[in-house]
């Protein structure tokens, strides 16, 4: 097959949707008819540009050249090199995934046809936002995904709360559309181009230190231009504080929502990936993404975790993960964020997709407690609990010494790798406390399956890591570069390591007593702060309602000023 | 009779044609359609003579301009009039571009008076203090006109600036421009929108040398101030033209801040303005749509359009998005090219251009919402746009992807050494 046909990719749902949004009135029910075809065809052949990108390097295609009839401004072209590649894989699977889930699903709404449309449109943007030549194509389907974002959120156009949510959403989208503007703006106006060798080669070449005020404190443009793009991820990527409109997004329909936690949410990660030589000379802003990384993870985590309702909890489980993917690439670890959000984005697909059957089912039947069941209830047999402690705390410090010994991976050199391994032992950690939770973990038998199990996905995580990294970045000494570029001071790392060892262990010790009901080294008086502390997770640290109360104290100052000027003067 | 004259001419027989057919509004239209038509083709197709090519472009605009509004118009009762009136500013501009210096001074004098004459018939309909303000702001640009003719030198340049300011809006001179756009009848808004700023940038770049620095300076904090305390009265605006009128002010005022900090009139902002326009001139143009079918109901009772009126929807969502400046619209690549020419100090006033930037999105898609989403109310009866309609906002709209497909020439070229910034538009 010729290299040109990869253009079909981003066609194919495009031209699908456009079909759709042209003959929707006549095609109705059988929208799908051509949405599906479209983005299924899109999807295998973006498995053949992985093969063949694999096998023979980066595509190039040249839409338009600057020289042509039309002239176009910049370089219209489609660039796939292993890390489009990949993404593409992602983003047509995930979107055909969404559109066949959809055909029953949104069967009977009103809007079918329109619905078939934007996902088409939205999936053709993401395929070409990932295959972007420049800076400048990457922001005008930046900018679009926003927009057509928006009007899936808005779906339901009569319906209140969707609309508000919808707003919400293109609020803080709109915020970090405009803020990567200022990137974009200041990378031509400092390095004269937008296309990325050229922007990566000047930026390297010609460091330039900006002043923000006259005698003020100094910063290298590359960290600028990446910090003001970095908010336009955060944006994207619902990083703390820009993180309020993604977990309000559950009036929208299911199939949106799969789409959004397992493919648009990870376009801030994809972001610092294709700039990461731009990234690599900003240890500021990776220190600052880093910083943001973590705080989201704890907050998002911590508000999952006190969330009533499933699809909520979803939402903010989302968050933390995208704020572990931005904790990677705060650590140089920017192939390990790319795997991580691409395995992140198959099972969120899949929970969300199945969340409303979940739902359903424990609606139709609730399922109580056994009287057996809740007389067991406090007593604890010590299977579980050996099984946890060495899930927990034995195996991963087993698989570390492994690493480090066997395989030769320099963790304190490779930062990202060791946050790597502390995702995969928390990941662990909550699993095993879950089913403990359920007493699932009941025989022999089962135990010991769970502590393989959860072994060969932990040496996966780390063979897959390793892998990725060089597949991503095959070139010699790039990836430790960038992780070199990101090394937090050893002292710092050390305590950061010591300390989050410190909390899971510690956390671990005041559960298994507590549920044992034996006494706690914990005082008493923490139980207020606790109880404190999850009144403020289950408000969501009252970020959302500050939020509202700044809009409807400008409407109103808005009002009230407009009311005293003259009218004459509009 | 040269062609030229003959070009000129046309607007004035088609006006005094439409006066004619006063109670006949579809045979007036047919004849200030076919007016309006010929005058774009013949200025499109090279044959007047005299004027420079920065007029000669803007000629060109204000035709397509006339065209469309006339287009749109819908041949109601009261058709007539702005039919008529299109066609007499169209007339007073087009000799004000061609004919020379103290010709132009009384025809723009003519165009701000009969504009001035044309608020005020009715304000005395519907007492408006906003038309009150329009016809001062109106009044002063006369005056300033007059001054400036008896004056020269800097002096001269700097009243002419006050004339730019009351055509090309800027706070406080803005209130012409708005009040203009909200009390006129028909599709003359969205004819206007397109002129008033057209004229008041042509008068603009040959006064820019002789301005004193420390003026052109202020012109920065000004525009942007303003801007905001537009902004701050357009979030709080229930009268829909009144408030595209609002917003159109906000875009233009980043025209007087790239003057500001660039020092000249380039070629890439009059660009932006052009297309800013053009984009408004839709939106007006479809609100002239809502006003036919709804009268001049507020933004609080008129809602939920998108389900009974698919057609206006698709097409409002369209011009929405295109003046918020979402690709792949002409505003988008305008407003790129606008900020990727301003020079360097530009940065320090860069985060409030954006603020600004993200302010109108947001007004802007407040407004949509506002309008098309929702449960439409009960008590009204709806009918979609009918196939002339349509055409009328696709042509707008179409022209504005051409716009965006096609954006200027200098971001091809790297910034090396020579970076040189041309615009060529066909």
């Amino acid at each position: 097959m010729p290299a040109e046909s990869v253009v079909l990719i981003h066609l194919l749902p495009l031209l699908g949707g456009a079909l759709i949004a042209l003959l929707g009135s006549r095609l109705r029910e059988h929208s799908y008819k051509i949405g599906v075809p479209a983005v299924s065809a899109a999807f295998l052949l973006s498995i053949w540009t992985l093969y063949t990108v694999r096998a023979d390097g980066p595509i190039h295609l040249l839409l338009y050249h600057p020289q042509s009839l039309l002239p176009f401004s910049v370089n219209v072209s489609l660039f796939i090199d292993r890390l489009s590649a990949v993404m593409m894989v992602l983003i047509a699977g995930v979107s055909m995934i969404v559109h066949v889930y959809s055909i029953r699903y949104m069967q009977g709404e009103r809007g079918y046809a329109r619905f078939f449309a934007l996902l088409g449109v939205i999936t053709s943007v993401l395929l070409t936002l990932v295959s972007s030549v420049n800076l400048l194509m990457l922001f005008v389907c930046w900018q679009l995904v926003s927009w057509l974002l928006y009007l899936l959120l808005a779906y339901n156009y009569t319906h209140g709360p969707a609309v508000e949510t919808a707003f919400k959403t293109w609020f803080v989208l709109r915020l970090g559309d405009v803020m990567f503007l200022g990137g974009v703006l200041m990378a031509y106006g400092v390095y004269g181009t937008l296309d990325y060798p050229a922007l990566f080669e000047r930026a390297a070449q010609h460091p330039v230190m900006l002043s923000l005020w006259a005698g003020g404190p100094e910063l290298s443009t590359a960290t600028a231009i990446t910090l003001l793009l970095f908010v336009g991820a955060m944006a994207k990527s619902a990083q703390f504080p820009l993180h309020v409109w993604l977990p309000d997004t559950m009036d929208t329909p299911t199939p949106v929502s799969a789409l959004m936690h397992a493919g648009i949410v990870n376009a801030g990660g994809f972001l610092i990936n294709r700039l990461a030589p731009l990234y690599g000379l900003a240890p500021d802003t990776l220190h600052i993404a880093f910083l943001v990384g973590g705080v989201t993870v704890v907050v998002g985590a911590s508000i999952m975790l006190t969330q009533p309702d499933v699809k909520k909890m979803l939402g903010f489980s989302t968050m933390g993960q995208m704020g572990y993917m931005t904790m990677e690439c705060g650590l140089g670890a920017f192939a390990l964020a790319i795997f991580h959000l691409i395995a992140h984005g198959i099972f969120k697909a899949t929970l969300f997709l199945w969340a409303g059957n979940a739902i359903h089912e424990a609606r139709r039947d609730p399922k109580f407690p056994s009287d057996h069941q809740v007389q067991e209830e406090g007593t604890l047999p010590h299977l579980p609990w050996a099984t946890g402690v060495v899930m927990t705390l034995l195996l991963p410090l087993v698989i570390l010494l492994i690493a480090h010994g066997v395989v030769q991976v320099p963790l304190r050199d490779a930062q990202g790798a060791a946050i790597f391994l502390f995702f995969a032992w928390v990941t662990s950690a909550q699993a095993i406390l879950s089913l403990y939770r359920l007493k699932a973990v009941g025989s022999w038998w089962v135990a010991g399956v769970m502590v393989l199990a959860i072994l060969a996905v932990m040496i996966t995580y780390l063979w897959a890591a390793e892998t990725f990294t060089y597949f991503l970045y095959p070139a010699p000494g790039e990836a430790s570069r960038y992780f070199q570029a990101a090394a937090f001071p050893l002292w710092m790392f050390d305590v950061f390591i010591a300390v989050v060892t410190v909390l899971v262990v510690g956390g671990w010790a005041v559960v298994y007593t507590n549920v044992r009901g034996e006494h706690t080294l914990i005082p008493n008086w923490t139980h207020e702060i606790m109880a404190r502390l999850y009144v403020w997770f289950w408000n969501r640290l009252y970020v959302d309602a500050v939020y509202a109360r700044v809009g409807r104290a400008f409407t109103r100052l808005a009002r009230r000023v407009d009311a005293t000027l003259p009218e004459w003067l509009p | 009779m040269d062609w030229t004259t003959g070009i000129l001419i046309l607007p004035w027989l088609g006006a005094a044609a439409g006066f004619a057919l006063w109670a006949r509004p579809r045979a007036a239209k047919g004849v200030a359609l076919f007016s309006a038509v010929s005058a774009l083709i013949g200025i499109a197709g090279g044959v007047v003579q005299g004027a420079d090519p920065s007029a000669t472009a803007l000629m060109l605009v204000i035709a397509v301009a006339a065209f469309l509004a006339l287009f749109g118009q819908q041949c109601t009762r009261q058709a007539s009039l702005p039919i008529v009136m299109t066609l007499v500013l169209l007339g007073l501009s087009l000799g004000g571009l061609t004919i020379g210096r103290p010709v132009t001074r009384i025809l723009l004098a003519g165009f701000m008076g009969t504009l001035a004459l044309l608020i005020l018939w009715r304000a005395k309909r519907e007492a408006d203090p906003l038309a009150w303000g329009a016809v001062a702001g109106l009044g002063v640009g006369v005056l300033a006109l007059a001054a400036s003719a008896v004056m020269t030198g800097k002096t001269a340049a700097v009243v002419q600036l006050i004339v730019c300011a009351v055509l090309l809006p800027l706070f406080p001179f803005h209130t012409a421009f708005v009040g203009s756009l909200s009390s006129l009848p028909g599709t003359l808004p969205a004819f206007l929108v397109v002129l008033l700023p057209g004229l008041g940038w042509h008068g603009l770049a040959p006064i820019m040398a002789d301005l004193p620095a420390s003026l052109i300076e202020t012109l920065v904090p000004l525009a942007l101030c303003g801007s905001l305390y537009v902004a701050i009265r357009a979030s709080v605006q229930i009268h829909l033209s009144r408030m595209l009128a609002s917003i159109t002010t906000i875009l233009i005022a980043l025209v007087w801040w790239h003057v500001g900090v660039a020092g000249t009139a380039s070629l890439e902002t009059g660009w932006y303005l052009y297309v800013v326009t053009l984009a408004s001139s839709g939106l007006l143009l479809a609100a002239h749509l809502l006003d036919v079918r709804y009268g001049s109901m507020s933004l609080d009772t008129l809602r939920g359009l998108a389900r009974p009126m698919p057609r206006l929807a698709t097409l409002v969502g369209l011009l929405l998005m295109a003046t918020m400046g979402l690709p792949v619209f002409g505003v988008f690549a305008a407003f790129l090219g606008m900020m990727a020419t301003a020079p360097s100090p530009a940065a320090k006033s860069l985060m409030v251009v954006l603020l600004i930037w993200l302010v109108v999105s947001l007004l802007m898609v407040l407004l949509l919402q506002r309008l098309l989403f929702r449960e439409a109310p009960p008590n009204l009866i709806h009918r979609d746009l009918s196939p002339s309609e349509i055409a009328a906002l696709v042509l707008i709209v179409g022209l504005l992807a051409v716009a965006g497909l096609v954006p200027p020439d200098f971001l091809r070229h790297e910034k090396e050494g020579s970076f040189a910034v041309t615009v060529t538009r066909r």
